[in-house]
């Protein structure tokens, strides 16, 4: 059940999206762009962007089928209890280790540019526990935070970017377009994961007083992350050229670490871009851990999601440890991501649409108002 | 609800006590700004064990000393070690203080690493994988060896680093000085497959001469440009911005300064497998020196004299781009670039043997256009 307070409005909605997909990808993804298609890697961005927009119609066509319940519950109608439980659960288990995934990759980030003697632990635990803090206090904490953290982030973060114009050179982004269609379809399962995120939009809407209105913000969000993914690899192929930025493992990174203001007095201005960041890593895994708890709630039945918050944290923590290198981590992320995220994104809403069509379930729109 | 209450504040002690505790403090006081690093290749009687395979000289201030101080303001130190790395850790077994690289402002190549591929593969990805380096310091080929640099006494600086670098940020005012960070030497290596052209300098008793290049091709120095050179490659490559040029008209030495020196590329025709090139330059500027008791303000005199100066820049980078195909034989003059960017397809078919195809098949010509606009402030 929800409460009346618990719900979000559009605009929440919108940025919750936002600040869930933009999380630690956005450090290595030019490397990944630039290694696929050289030159042209942002045009497997706008491309999975644009495929985006029409998954995104298809979660709220889902959605608006059922106003007022998220996947977790509408599932068990249209799949079954039993099949729905299950599907629920698969998705508790991938945020799971999603979240562990951003944490640990984060950790290494940190550890690597700022804090280089603080014991990874605590670094990783730190920012959980802040996390289950506001995720115990529900889905309006969630959305407020988010809308809270949106502004403080990006202002900032595209002032200082912008700084950056003189040691660009954008001839470095020629020959334009000269890649064969055939490979930048073939490039994209490779950067599906850099959208996932855009699948929790399955339980947030349901957690809008009309879910018909969601289709203006979340198509603004996905236009909004075309854009902002777009302008990171434009940027960076720009500094360092399509070929060398291949070799460097986060070229945001060091693409702020060459920007000095002018005036010696702010130079070096990774720490400050750094410790920014860490509030996009943190509403990434405040909208995921909300989302991991109110699933396994809804699978062992329960009102509320409070209590499976903390235990949540040990196992997050516990798998955020297993991998022993960043490669190995690096690795684990790419056996992953693409088929978890493709099948959650793509597969899930298009599949549970067509059964519910199919069966004729569901709430007309004039009897739900 | 006594016992929970007290339980609350022990956890909350806990809290702050534990978490709050930072593993990475170090005071201002404990730090040494390293300024300077300087690499050469070892030498046999520095060994102290075989492996050693580099001497890397540090330089920093010595805070108290800058201001008034009557001792230098800046002290070096030198170690010699197997890596990179290596050398830096060993600093932390000789001084009290804890070496801080963020600020470090240059780092200059002895000639001996240059000439020795395997030697700067190693370094420069030891400097670029470490985190406290920023690539934003300035990098220089050192004639002889870089530990020399140290010991100048620059003569009206007190410190040796900022003077040094200072004088890189001149090239915004002369094209004779090559401006290239860390980053930027990085890229290029990368893009011409161990092609570069870094600034050369030369340490005196009292000062230092940023003068000329070091061309370097699959990471080896193979030549010096010169001076003059260098602010031809400054033309051809893009980079000029300001700067003067001298010419003689009428036997008498006139002087241009540029304020905005442009390059562009164009292909205007493939004939017989031969590409055709041409770099049109123009420079945007005014008369600095003429003779007095002769009036240069005259518009027939100034084309003439800008013609003049059209010959001078088209000979000299000519001359330039002959020295890069027949002597060098490396394309870092920017036709590579071109080619590749601008006209991907043609390119894709010569890459393979790109290096042949330059030095035989292409044919650049240069074409100036000079506009004096000012002449200064009498007739």
């Amino acid at each position: 059940m929800i409460r009346n307070n618990d719900t979000i409005s559009p605009y929440q909605l919108a940025i919750i999206i936002i600040m869930t997909v933009i999380s630690i990808e956005v450090f290595s993804l030019a490397a990944e762009a630039a290694d696929n298609l050289g030159a042209d890697g942002w045009l497997t961005i706008v491309v999975l962007g644009i495929i985006d927009i029409f998954s995104v119609l298809i979660i709220v066509r889902l959605n608006s089928i059922f106003p007022g319940k998220t996947i977790a519950e509408y599932s068990q109608i249209i799949i079954g209890t039993i099949p729905g439980k299950i599907l629920t659960s698969f998705f508790a288990v991938y945020l799971i280790i999603v979240i562990a995934y951003v944490t640990r990759v984060f950790t290494e980030v940190i550890k690597m540019f700022l804090l280089f003697r603080t014991p990874t632990e605590v670094i990783m635990l730190s920012l959980i526990l802040v996390c289950t803090y506001i995720v115990r206090g529900g889905i309006e904490c969630v959305a407020r935070i988010n809308e809270l953290l949106f502004p403080m982030l990006f202002i900032p973060f595209l002032i200082i970017i912008l700084f950056g114009f003189p040691i660009m050179d954008f001839s470095n982004l020629r020959p334009v377009l000269q890649t064969p269609a055939g490979k930048v379809l073939t490039s994209i399962p490779g950067m599906i994961y850099s959208f996932g995120g855009i699948e929790l939009a399955l339980y947030y809407i349901g957690f809008m007083k009309e879910p018909k209105r969601a289709y203006k913000p979340l198509i603004l969000s996905v236009l909004f992350l075309i854009f902002f993914f777009t302008m990171i690899i434009v940027f960076c192929i720009a500094a360092f050229g399509a070929k060398t930025i291949t070799k460097i493992i986060w070229p945001l990174v060091a693409y702020i670490r060459l920007i000095s203001l002018p005036g010696v007095f702010l130079e070096r201005l990774d720490g400050v871009i750094l410790s920014l960041w860490v509030l996009t890593v943190f509403t990434t895994i405040v909208s995921m851990l909300f989302i991991a708890s109110y699933s396994i709630s809804k699978v062992a039945g329960t009102n509320e999601h409070k209590q499976f918050v903390l235990p949540l944290v040990i196992i997050i923590y516990y798998l955020a440890l297993q991998p022993v290198s960043i490669a190995e981590l690096y690795e684990w992320g790419s056996i992953i991501f693409p088929y978890a995220v493709a099948a959650f994104i793509y597969a899930v809403p298009v599949v549970l649409l067509l059964i519910a069509k199919l069966r004729k379930l569901g709430v007309k729109q004039n009897e739900s108002n | 609800m006594k016992a929970i209450n007290c339980l609350r504040a022990v956890a909350a002690m806990l809290c702050v006590m534990l978490l709050a505790g930072c593993w990475d403090k170090i005071e201002i006081e404990d730090r040494l700004f390293v300024l300077s690093i300087g690499i050469d290749g070892a030498e046999e009687a520095e060994h102290q064990i075989s492996e050693d395979k580099y001497t890397l000289s540090f330089v920093s201030p010595v805070v108290d000393q800058i201001k008034e101080g009557p001792g230098p303001a800046f002290r070096t130190y030198k170690t010699v070690n197997r890596s990179v790395i290596m050398s830096l850790s060993q600093l932390l077994e000789r001084f009290s203080k804890k070496q801080f690289f963020g600020h470090t402002r240059n780092i200059f190549f002895g000639e001996d690493i240059m000439k020795d591929e395997k030697l700067l593969k190693e370094i420069l990805d030891g400097i670029s994988r470490y985190h406290e380096f920023h690539n934003s310091m300035y990098a220089y080929i050192v004639p002889g060896r870089a530990e020399e640099v140290f010991k100048v006494k620059p003569m009206y600086d007190k410190l040796l680093a900022p003077y040094i670098a200072g004088i890189i940020e001149n090239s915004d005012y002369t094209s004779k000085v090559i401006k290239l960070t860390l980053s930027d030497m990085i890229i290029m290596l990368e893009n011409q497959k161990g092609g570069l052209v870094i600034p050369k300098l030369v340490p005196e008793k009292e000062e230092v001469k940023i003068n000329g290049a070091g061309v370097l091709k699959d990471y080896k120095l193979i030549g010096y440009l010169d001076d003059q050179e260098a602010a031809v490659y400054n033309w051809l490559t893009n980079k000029a911005k300001g700067g003067t040029i001298e010419v003689v008209y009428n036997d008498i030495s006139t002087v241009f300064r540029h304020y905005t020196f442009n390059r562009k590329i164009e292909m205007p025709k493939m004939e017989g497998g031969k590409i055709y090139l041409n770099y049109n330059i123009e420079a945007e500027g005014s008369i600095e020196e003429y003779m007095m008791g002769k009036e240069i303000l005259d518009n027939v005199l100034l084309n003439k004299i800008s013609r003049e100066v059209e010959k001078k820049i088209e000979d000299e980078s000519e001359e330039l781009i002959k020295k890069f195909r027949q002597e060098f034989k490396v394309d870092l003059i920017g036709a590579k670039d071109y080619l590749s960017k601008y006209q991907p397809k043609l390119y894709k078919t010569i890459e393979n043997d790109y290096e042949k195809f330059f030095t035989d098949n292409i044919v650049i010509k240069v074409t100036a256009k000079v506009n004096i606009r000012r002449v200064g402030l009498i007739k």
